[in-house]
């Protein structure tokens, strides 16, 4: 596990990638995710990025270090007392946490159980509008969130789902909610980045650039 | 009074000789800065123009003329107006007796406000007396001119050369070949000599069906091989013609060239390769180029059968379908068989041709057949080989026919696999002791149930046989747990509770006890019974029922022995069903490397070492300068470089061929009359790789 960089030593410390890890369910389903996310700030921005993720206890306070925190799993899963209030507080304090069903489906055990929990940590999730700075805040997504090829190829529920979902604080994204699969799109080795004609990870390049300037 | 008419004429051809060697000293500068300018601006242009336009030749040539006038009105300034005055001076010069007096009649004569007394002016008139002004105005002439025309002439002699230096040179250190002129309409005009105006009739092979062709005044001549081709010119004389085979090595040879009536004539056929016809007349001479055009030989194509395939008996009707085409026309079309039987070194061939069409000279044909393999008297291994072919209208039994691909059919030979066979796996162990148990079962209440119906020799007999195999079944289960305990195959018999070391398990009287106590690999850190020992238990339990069965089976209770037997069949199946647990493996640990990413990682950009092209072979070197001047020649005389290029054309059709397409367009281009450069250009670097330098200084990247 890389070091989290110490802030306030008068060098800007890299963006660290952080995973969250929970205790029920399945936090690793997607282990490549970070490297590919962190392959896609090196190539497009000039954002000072560690090489490598970091995996984080969603119970520590040690997730207060990261300005963006990855959830994702396709297990059902209950947040324990600790992880609820540190992800309350975490998003109090202007963190970004993005969930990502790795299932793609709407009745998946993931989104039946995550949706409850986010109801009941941070209150009803809202749609997310197609025209939200996010789809803008470095790559343009006219159509908002880009569509996933599981999504396209009529997997899972066989929907393109249109928006995401959110929990805004203060006019701004504190919980970002998608079951569009994200987690299966983007967890490839970078190296392999080079087969695609359109880079699917750009996207993530935009939550990063939200969370960081935002 | 003026000053006597003879003095004033002599002054008069002075000024007028010495404005003339003005004038020809500016001349012969303007024509060497101009011839000069020309060199240079061929020279630096190509260097100042990264795309080369077309008419980068013809600004060189203006700058060169306009420095040439520049230096000559600049040298003609420099002499300044000839006047009498100076005309009188430069003979005082010349004759110092005068002691000025010409000078001042001439100024007297040219001021004429200025009166000077009749005395005076006899005084001045006797003193000029007689001048002799031939003399010093040659060795002026000669002085003067010297240098200027000393420079201009070999220049201009020797300009045509400059500019091909000028073209190497850039094309040495460019690698770009540049060679621009522009062929107008006005330039093209016919000259008017001898030879003109010849007419070429071409008669093709009466085979080929083709119509004779008339060609005016025609230079080339592109016909089919044997067609006849008969030249008539109006000449009144009788021209030399010598053909000469621009491929082959072989000897020119001189054609006949007969009287008819007022004209000549001379009749050739085709060569098959291309030749050259040269035609003298006195100081006149023209080519006729003739371009061969080979007949085609017919393209077969086999569409069914598909593909090669392997029968295994000679049975059925195979379907034949093909397709051909021709340039000139078909004859016959058919299909060939060709059935080769045996093995090893002896082996025979039979041909057998079938589904024939005789055909009057279509171009395309699409035909079927078929054979029956039952009539074939195929053997195993014999092989079945089908083509197409179809022959043209060639008279030459020699001509080659053309044939389609082959597809070829096999007879299998016996006991050969033609299909990929499936050897079916073993089901896993548990299974088979699940199946082996069920059926021992059924065997032991079969036997029960008739053992009061058999003799007790019968009963024991039958009741050890299934004791046996209970054992078998036993040890197999025992062989089972106890490589699941410690990673091995080895059964109860090769271990002993105090063989020295701990199985995970311990004999007591035949059966297996867990050794949960000491088995640390069994248990959990909590005293909890570990995956492995859930999972062997069930076995456990069987291996000792069965043990129990096989007992009671060795002394002739079936009946006692079905009731182990079922508890074995039931632990089996607990254990069949038992849980799996499936471990996963360690996510991979992906670390970017962000200055590859970035593209700023430890590469310098320094490849290796770039090797210059190969230098032209010496074919192609000729051909270059051939090219560069016939190029050259265009620009002078129309119809030479046009026949340079045709020339050239004809003899790289075989060797170059896509130089010879390149210099056919050329041709195209000259004789509509329009801008060659560009198809020039293209033909030029149609030659050898290409770009070429001596090093890699002078590449330009271009």
């Amino acid at each position: 596990m890389t070091a989290i960089p110490q802030v306030g030593s008068g060098v800007a410390a890299p963006f660290v990638f952080a995973t969250a890890q929970y205790e029920s369910g399945d936090w690793d389903s997607a282990p490549l995710v970070p490297a590919n996310v962190i392959d896609a700030i090196a190539r497009y921005t000039t954002i000072a990025v560690a090489p490598q993720g970091i995996i984080v206890p969603l119970a520590s306070e040690e997730v207060f270090r990261s300005p963006l925190l990855y959830l994702t799993g396709h297990l059902p899963v209950r947040f324990t007392p600790k992880e609820s209030e540190v992800m309350a507080a975490y998003v109090q304090r202007g963190g970004l946490l993005f969930i990502d069903d790795h299932n793609h489906d709407i009745d998946g055990p993931f989104h039946q159980s995550v949706v409850e929990e986010i109801r009941r940590i941070f209150g009803v999730m809202t749609k997310l509008p197609n025209n939200h700075e996010l789809y803008r805040s470095f790559f343009k997504f006219e159509n908002g969130p880009p569509a996933t090829s599981h999504e396209l190829n009529g997997w899972g529920d066989n929907l393109v789902h249109e928006h995401l979902q959110a929990i805004l604080r203060n006019h701004r994204i504190g919980v970002l909610y998608s079951n569009k699969d994200y987690s299966s799109e983007w967890s490839y080795h970078p190296d392999n980045k080079r087969f695609l004609s359109v880079d699917n990870t750009r996207f993530a390049v935009n939550l990063v650039v939200y969370a960081l300037t935002r | 009074m003026r000053v006597n008419q003879s003095t004033a004429g002599v002054v008069q051809q002075v000024q007028r000789q010495l404005t003339l060697i003005s004038y020809g000293r500016a001349v012969a500068f303007g024509l060497a800065t101009a011839v000069v300018a020309s060199f240079v601006s061929n020279l630096l242009l190509p260097l100042a123009f990264t795309s080369q336009p077309d008419y980068l030749g013809l600004v060189a040539g203006t700058l060169g003329s306009l420095a040439g006038i520049a230096v000559g009105i600049f040298s003609r300034r420099r002499d300044g107006v000839v006047t009498r005055t100076r005309a009188s001076l430069w003979l005082e010069e010349r004759f110092p007796s005068m002691q000025f007096a010409l000078a001042t009649l001439t100024e007297f004569d040219a001021n004429r406000t200025r009166e000077i007394s009749e005395d005076a002016r006899l005084r001045l008139v006797e003193a000029v007396g007689s001048l002799q002004v031939s003399a010093p105005l040659r060795r002026s002439a000669i002085r003067q001119l010297r240098v200027p025309v000393l420079l201009a002439v070999p220049l201009l002699i020797f300009s045509e050369q400059l500019q091909i230096l000028a073209m190497r040179l850039v094309y040495r250190n460019s690698a770009v070949s540049e060679i621009r002129f522009s062929v107008g309409a006005d330039s093209v005009a016919a000259n008017s000599r001898a030879l003109t105006n010849w007419r070429v009739r071409v008669v093709p092979p009466a085979y080929s069906a083709l119509e004779a062709r008339n060609l005016d005044d025609a230079g080339q001549v592109a016909a089919l091989v044997g067609s006849h081709i008969d030249v008539s010119g109006a000449d009144s004389e009788l021209p030399t013609a010598i053909v000469r085979s621009t491929v082959d090595s072989v000897a020119s040879a001189t054609l006949a060239v007969a009287r008819n009536g007022a004209s000549w004539r001379a009749g050739l056929s085709m060569p098959a390769s291309p030749a050259e016809v040269r035609f003298a007349l006195s100081s006149a001479n023209r080519q006729l180029l003739l371009e061969p055009r080979a007949d085609s030989i017919p393209v077969v194509h086999l569409h069914f059968p598909v593909r090669d395939s392997v029968l295994r008996e000679s049975k059925g009707v195979v379907a034949l379908d093909a397709t051909a085409n021709d340039d000139l026309g078909l004859a016959i079309v058919n299909f060939e068989l060709i059935v080769t039987s045996g093995e090893g070194e002896r082996f025979t061939a039979k041909t057998v041709v079938f589904g024939a069409q005789r055909l009057s000279g279509e171009h395309d044909r699409k035909w079927q057949a078929s054979f029956i393999l039952d009539t074939m008297k195929l053997l195993a291994g014999d092989i079945v080989h089908m083509r197409a072919v179809a022959r043209d209208r060639h008279p030459d039994a020699a001509h080659e026919p053309g044939a389609s691909e082959t597809r070829t059919f096999r007879i299998a030979r016996l006991g050969e696999y033609d299909s990929v066979a499936v050897e079916p796996a073993p089901p896993p162990e548990v299974q088979k002791s699940l199946m082996s148990q069920r059926m021992l079962l059924i065997l032991t209440e079969k036997l029960a149930a008739r053992r009061t119906s058999i003799t007790k020799d019968v009963l024991i007999a039958e009741s050890r046989k299934l004791a046996s195999d209970q054992v078998k079944l036993r040890k197999a289960i025992g062989s089972l747990v106890f490589q699941r305990f410690e990673g091995e195959d080895s059964g109860e018999h090769a271990h002993s509770a105090d063989d020295g070391h701990d199985h995970g398990v311990t004999m007591d009287q035949g059966k297996l006890v867990p050794t949960l106590a000491t088995g640390a690999p069994m248990t959990d850190g909590e005293g909890g019974e570990s995956p492995i020992v859930a999972i062997n238990k069930p076995l456990l339990e069987a291996f000792n029922a069965m043990w129990d069965a096989a007992s009671s089976l060795e002394i002739a209770e079936p009946k006692a022995a079905i009731s182990h037997m079922k508890l074995a069949l039931a632990a089996i199946e607990r254990a069949r069903g038992a849980e799996r647990i499936y471990l996963r493996g360690k996510p991979p640990v992906v670390i970017v490397d962000i200055g590859k990413v970035r593209l700023a990682g430890k590469d310098t950009g320094q490849v290796n070492s770039r090797a210059p092209r190969e230098a032209f072979s010496p074919r192609d070197a000729a051909r270059e300068s051939r090219l560069l001047a016939a190029a050259l020649l265009l620009t002078r005389d129309v119809e030479a470089g046009r026949d340079s290029l045709a020339l050239l054309r004809l003899e790289s059709i075989a060797e170059a061929p896509r130089l010879a397409a390149a210099l056919n367009d050329a041709l195209a281009v000259v004789r509509r009359g329009g801008d060659v450069t560009a198809v020039l250009i293209r033909a030029r670097r149609l030659l050898g790789t290409g770009v070429r330098s001596d090093s890699l200084n002078g590449w330009r990247g271009r």
